[in-house]
């Protein structure tokens, strides 16, 4: 009776997990390129954003600049990891894509179009590695 | 009762991997006649564009001009590469479609909605184009 329950075996390797790992890292790769772009203007030209009054998360723009060029640099590391389609490279990448969007969700009253583009980037990214079989555990 | 679970079959050519080419090299096609037409407005008209204030990366816009103009070109030659079926042509349709992606986001700041078609349309190109079994390596 027990045996009825066993979970079907995994397909040794599926072409669908390889496509998600591939668009994952390179759609990583693409977004922390951009959120390092982001994060280098903020730092040598605060001027270029807008000034937002009374917003609660108003560091100083060139502190959000470093803070999107580390996690930017992150998001990169972590999408090349994605090619090695090691494990623990694809929960990285879901947590480090979550770290993403959320600054970025903080940076929308600076700019909100880069920070848009990146979010989209982020969540399409989670979303092509939680498909069935894409991280392999 | 071991044929309930065979593994897909992934190394057969498939309609979807021929369908996710097809669309590929359309869209690619489509997002290097945009990005020429950004590049010629960008030529021809500087003012038709916002002049951004203390832009880190604030070439002429002439500049982008041609730069959006090169790529452009280059994507809409590879776009009809794609039709081809030839490896390499989608492995050089990824590559240039990061290339363009990252140029349309350092325009962002000139013509933001042109830049995010031409965004959006990249990376839809290369999540057809990671599907399984469209990429024969």
């Amino acid at each position: 009776v027990s045996t009825q329950y066993e979970p079907p075996p995994q397909p040794p390797t599926s072409g669908w997990a390889a496509g998600g790992l591939i668009f994952a890292g390179t759609a990583m790769t693409l977004g922390g390129i951009f959120q390092v772009i982001n994060g280098i203007v903020a730092i040598a030209d605060g001027d270029f954003f807008a000034k937002t009054r009374n917003y609660t998360f108003d560091l100083d723009v060139t502190a959000w600049g470093w803070i999107h060029l580390i996690i930017g640099l992150l998001v990169f590391v972590v999408g090349l990891g994605l090619f090695t389609q090691a494990t623990w490279a694809g929960f990285a990448a879901i947590v480090v894509a979550m770290l993403s969007a959320i600054a970025n969700f903080f940076f929308i009253p600076y700019y909100p179009i880069w920070s848009l583009v990146v979010i989209g980037l982020d969540i399409w990214v989670i979303w092509s590695l939680t498909r069935p079989g894409v991280i392999r555990t | 009762m071991s044929t309930r679970y065979d593994t897909p079959r992934g190394n057969e050519p498939s309609g979807w991997a021929t369908g996710g080419v097809i669309f590929a090299g359309s869209i690619l096609t489509l997002a290097g006649i945009f990005q020429v037409i950004t590049g010629l407005v960008a030529i021809i008209n500087d003012n038709f564009f916002v002049v951004s204030k203390n832009y880190t990366f604030d070439l002429d816009v002439t500049a982008w001009g041609w730069i959006h103009l090169i790529i452009g070109i280059i994507v809409f030659v590879v776009g009809l590469g794609l039709f081809t079926g030839a490896g390499w042509a989608a492995v050089g349709a990824i590559a240039i479609a990061m290339l363009s992606a990252i140029a349309n986001f350092f325009f962002i700041p000139y013509y933001p909605i042109w830049s995010l078609v031409v965004i959006g349309l990249n990376v839809w190109v290369i999540w057809s184009l990671t599907r399984p079994g469209v990429l024969q390596d």
